[in-house]
């Protein structure tokens, strides 16, 4: 007998829509919490217990036509699922749903890329695709295109971009490059967006993203109206010349010049790529560990972190972009980049090969030209014991916002013992501050503080006007409550949607602060 | 302090792509539960891997110390778990046992063991182990008794160690050493076992 329900949920309801559920999958796919497998949907990294997000189950369809039978009995039944596609959204929750005894609906079985067309650039993948599958198949193929990957190399195509991730090519914006959708709705049925809606439309879907009337792809991501089986998105063409560069900045008041002097690079074009600031002791933690300079709890010290930058030729903030295109346009580029930075004082600019058997510097080339990797999981090391969640709040990209927010985190990082391990991600105006938050898991006192540290920083960066652009399961409501301008009219509007297209509420409740009428995350505690 | 290279110092990894060259042995666990024989590895550079790789030759189908790139790592776990997912212990750092727990899912394979052992300042060593309440019972008897030496119980168990039994539960107790803490980057120890249902 399970012994996690769903919310409200009997043990004999869930026993019938289980058993429903395994006539749909067939039984090794339905994974109850006494088969061992359930473990592998624990969100087993965040500051929160373990047991505040424990699925009651895992199902796992092979099908669009299984997909929509699973969505029929949930709804039937009244039963909770939690879409995921790859699962590994770590820092962010992982696998696990938004609370406990949630139904994982876990489509990794899913797993086709289904048409590569070349003549146009574009994918049509389904939700269990990864990255590296991706990478691999486009390789098997010899398609002169490029991936966009994220630096979890673990991470998929379809769940990363319907949680707005990014990656580090001239593509990095996923969402920007995703077309045309393919949705299960609450009631079962199957929805194309865009142009997909034409019955013989399909030559047109993955290229025109607006179709006719609204606009509504948007609405299937970071939200639970709707449980996502196929996306489009379009493919980088493999550029004749790639000069990927890191400029080495010496102090971390050089954050502001280098962010003020980037902009105009980045809205010109002249750098397309997700260009990255990132901080010293997150480029160390590929070569050291916390426990080599310090024993003991509490933050390095400035002294420590400028013999790390030293011992390992870092800079104390380390900027990171590429040129892609014509070997003359990536030429004439460069004079202007190479120009612009070194006028930063101190800076140092450093090419491929001047960092041959540098693994930071090696990661990022890879990334900034589509190949999965996992070197970045090495800041798992850094205090070690596994504990992480991002704190990503957006603003312009502007030297003031990236100064003001590095101080504001860095301090609050301090005041809780931490140190600050954090990059700037700049697209085309804005830049994604990433703060990666390591704690040692297995330490409650250290996990209840990174838990308070980033509770406040929510609130920090609200008074400052900074909101996240994505977060952790357990930060999903504190952030939808700070989007809270008239009233809180856009969440407001959001559950009158959530309302009308899921009246049963069935559909990962409660994932971005969406939760279904009449239910909040008080009666799901 | 380790590097992780791009080439595998040690070959460690083609233990994971190797043809078989011990005899596939079954052993019975501390449970009664028939298991089989796991891989183990244990990073280089981590002061208690040598003597866990030691105590665990006699129960493991391979044991070695590795030095390698996490991408390649899980590469090469995936390719051989496509085709044959198979127990396996280890004593790494944090980043590879979250990786490999990643795997372990999308291969049908359940995390059935982990372990945290944290050197202190006084010489003590304080775990916390997740496991078969049997066998981890059992350990917190045996690294009482072996002090410091943990690695080489752990060695002497892998086997049941990375096999399924009953429902984990958890417990952590410290054990009086009078060591020095070894200056050297924090581990863990973790174990997955195929469940033979449920990969993608
Ligand atoms: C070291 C490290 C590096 C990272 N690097 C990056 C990075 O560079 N860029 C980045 O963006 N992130 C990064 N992350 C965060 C995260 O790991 C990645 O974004 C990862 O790609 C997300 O996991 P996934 O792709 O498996 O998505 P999933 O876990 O499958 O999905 C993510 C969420 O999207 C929703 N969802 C998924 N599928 C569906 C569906 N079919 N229908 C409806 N809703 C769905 C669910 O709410 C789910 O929880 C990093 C994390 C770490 C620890």
């Amino acid at each position: 007998m399970n012994s996690i329900l769903p919310k409200g949920v009997s043990k004999e309801r869930f026993a019938a829509a289980t058993g429903a559920m395994r006539k749909v999958v067939g039984d090794p796919w339905v994974i109850l919490d006494e088969n061992p497998l359930i473990a592998g949907y624990m969100d087993t990294y965040s500051a929160a217990p373990e047991s505040s997000t424990a699925a009651s189950a895992a199902v796992c369809p092979g099908s669009v036509e299984e997909v929509q039978e699973i969505v029929r009995i949930a709804r039937q039944y009244r039963i909770p699922i939690w879409s995921i596609s790859t699962g590994k959204n770590f820092a962010y929750g992982g696998p696990a749903p938004r609370t406990a005894g949630q139904v994982v609906l876990d489509l990794r079985r899913m797993n086709r890329v289904i048409e590569v067309n070349t003549d146009l650039g574009y994918a049509i993948v389904e939700p269990g695709v990864a990255y590296v599958d991706f990478y691999n198949y486009m390789k098997r193929h010899k398609l002169p295109y490029w991936i966009d990957c994220a630096a979890n190399g673990m991470g998929g195509v379809m769940g990363n971009t319907l949680d707005h991730g990014v990656g580090y090519t001239a593509y990095g914006d996923h969402l920007l490059m995703q077309c045309g959708m393919e949705v299960v709705l609450s009631d079962g049925s199957l929805m194309r967006t865009g142009m997909g809606a034409l019955p013989n439309g399909a030559a047109s879907w993955p290229v025109y993203k607006y179709g006719y009337g609204p606009y509504i792809d948007g609405l299937f991501t970071q939200s639970n109206f709707g449980v996502v089986t196929k996306i489009g998105l379009w493919l980088m063409p493999e550029p004749p010349a790639f000069r990927p560069f890191m400029v080495q900045l010496q102090n971390e008041d050089d954050l502001y010049e280098v962010t003020e002097k980037l902009r105009p690079l980045k809205i010109n074009m002249i750098i397309p790529n997700a260009a990255i600031t990132v901080h010293l002791l997150w480029e160390a933690s590929v070569y050291t560990t916390k426990h080599e300079w310090k024993t003991g709890s509490g933050p390095l010290p400035q002294r420590t972190l400028r013999q790390i930058a030293e011992k390992f030729n870092l800079g104390m903030w380390n900027f990171y972009a590429a040129l892609y295109g014509l070997p003359e346009v990536v030429e004439a580029n460069w004079q202007i980049v190479e120009s612009t930075f070194r006028s930063i004082k101190g800076a140092k600019i450093y090419r491929e090969a001047d960092r041959k058997d540098d693994p930071s510097f090696n990661y990022r080339v890879r990334l900034m030209r589509g190949e999965p990797n996992l070197t970045e999981f090495s800041l798992m090391n850094w205090v070690g014991g596994g504990g992480h969640i991002n704190f990503s709040p957006i603003s312009p990209a502007s030297g003031a916002d990236a100064m003001k927010q590095f101080h504001m985190i860095r301090k609050a990082c301090e005041k809780y013992g931490f140190d600050y391990i954090g990059e700037f991600v700049i697209g085309w105006r804005e830049q994604h501050h990433i703060l990666m938050l390591m704690f040692n898991r297995y330490d409650a006192d250290e996990s209840r503080r990174a838990h308070d540290c980033f509770a406040q920083l929510i609130n920090d960066a609200a008074a400052e006007g900074y909101g996240e652009y994505r977060t952790n399961l357990h930060f999903m409501d504190q952030i939808a409550g700070t989007y809270n301008a008239n009233d809180g009219a856009l969440l407001r509007m959001q559950r009158r949607i959530k309302h009308a297209l899921d009246p049963a509420g069935i559909l990962s409740p409660g994932k971005n602060g969406i939760w279904p009428l009449g239910e909040s995350p008080e009666t799901n505690s | 302090m380790v590097h992780r290279r791009e080439l595998l110092k040690t070959g460690a990894g083609l233990l994971l792509a190797a043809p078989i060259r011990i005899p596939l042995r079954l052993l019975t666990g501390v449970t009664g539960a028939t298991t089989e024989a796991p891989d183990v590895i244990a990073e280089t550079g981590i002061a208690a891997a040598s003597e866990l790789i030691n105590a665990a030759q006699a129960n493991a189908r391979h044991a070695r110390a590795i030095d390698l790139d996490s991408t390649i790592m899980i590469r090469r776990l995936s390719e051989a778990w496509a085709a044959n997912p198979r127990p396996l212990f280890g004593m790494t750092r944090s980043d590879i046992a979250i990786l490999v727990e990643a795997l372990a899912r999308d291969r049908g394979m359940a995390v059935v063991y982990r372990g945290w052992h944290d050197h202190r300042a006084n010489g003590d060593i304080h775990h916390v182990l997740y496991g078969n309440p049997d066998v981890i019972a059992a350990m917190q008897r045996e690294f009482t008794s072996a002090r410091g030496a943990f690695g080489r119980v752990l060695g002497r168990h892998v086997a049941e160690l990375a096999s399924v039994g009953p429902r984990p539960a958890s417990i952590n107790f410290t054990v009086e050493t009078s060591g020095r803490p070894p200056r050297q980057a924090r581990f863990v120890t973790w174990a997955v076992a195929p469940m033979g249902t449920a990969a993608a």
